[in-house]
């Protein structure tokens, strides 16, 4: 019993020490977030952020992504957001020029134009559209989504790739 | 007594050195989020193509584009660059595997000739890139860098028959 009052006594004593936080040390972490946070902002044009799953190709290309829609090819799957709109070694396979399943959805987005980017801050312009494509996909994949998108309407087409720094 | 007040003073004066830090930790707080909202941890950047003229109406080159096609054709194992349809160079390349070494040089090499090109017709801006069907993304990516950097900067995608568009 004695024993624990004094510890309490001491434990009193300890929170009435420690009223005063120091904060220097945070201070000290939150400059260096601020920092390298400062770094990395970007003032102008969108935040796009690169498909999961595609590895885009490096380019020394210095223009700005803008609002836009985005169609991304990686290996197995072509995809507008999160959905998939149609498989890679189908597309492959067959002879058509066009793809069906991703003109479709196409036609969805364009009548209904406000799906197009909904995270997009900025007016999107409904013509422009980005495609972020692996960069091991061969050419043929590209052209036939590329004449799938001037087919629908989207015909200012734009590449994204990786800045080198 | 005297003494006494005198010490009490110099305490007095110690605490006023303090630092009051909490309006900054407030601030900075505040800014954090913010800068998170639009920080970019992958710098991305596009570059603007004109299509396979298929679907579209054709690429009506304009005035003093007219005189001078360029077109690079990408061959799986060559670059051949044609100006109005008559090959004028061709450089020879290594697509697989891409070692490092041999694509620097074949894109030194076409730099080279396109930028003799485009020091001949300095109005003249577009180039027609025309790529085998298998050709690689990454290959055709690093035609338009190296057309950009030749001072050619516009590139238009074609398809391997030669002909814009045509399915």
């Amino acid at each position: 019993m004695k024993l624990r009052d004094k510890r309490k006594l001491r434990w009193r004593k300890g929170l009435k020490g420690s009223s005063n936080v120091n904060l220097i040390s945070m201070m000290d972490i939150l400059t260096v977030l601020l920092l390298f946070l400062l770094k990395s902002y970007v003032a102008e044009g969108e935040v796009m952020v690169p498909a999961k799953g595609v590895t885009l190709p490096a380019s020394t290309a210095e223009q700005t992504p803008r609002a836009s829609l985005i169609v991304a090819i990686d290996g197995d799957a072509i995809r507008i957001g999160d959905q998939q709109v149609a498989k890679v070694s189908e597309v492959n396979a067959s002879s058509e020029s066009e793809i069906p399943g991703l003109s479709e959805r196409l036609k969805e987005l364009r009548a209904n134009p406000d799906q197009v980017a909904p995270s997009a801050t900025a007016a999107v312009d409904p013509r422009l559209v980005t495609i972020q494509g692996d960069r091991d996909i061969e050419y043929r994949l590209l052209r036939k989504v590329m004449v799938t998108l001037s087919r629908n309407g989207f015909e200012n087409v734009s590449l994204a790739v990786l800045r080198n720094t | 007594m005297h003494k006494r007040v005198r010490r009490r003073k110099i305490r007095k004066v110690e605490v006023n050195q303090e630092l009051e830090l909490m309006p900054m930790l407030n601030v900075f707080i505040s800014i954090i989020p913010l800068l998170l909202l639009s920080a970019a941890f992958v710098q991305l950047a596009v570059i603007p193509t004109a299509l396979p003229a298929s679907a579209t109406a054709p690429v009506t080159p304009s005035k003093e584009d007219a005189a001078l096609a360029v077109t690079i054709v990408i061959h799986p194992n060559a670059y051949a660059v044609e100006a109005n349809g008559a090959v004028t160079s061709t450089i020879a390349r290594n697509a697989t595997p891409r070692a490092a070494g041999a694509v620097d040089a074949a894109r030194a090499e076409l730099h080279d000739v396109l930028a003799k090109i485009a020091s001949q017709h300095p109005d003249h801006r577009t180039v027609r890139i025309v790529a085998d069907p298998q050709t690689h993304y990454e290959d055709i990516i690093d035609v338009m860098d190296t057309s950009r950097s030749a001072g050619l900067p516009d590139a238009a995608l074609a398809d391997a028959d030669g002909a814009q568009g045509g399915d």
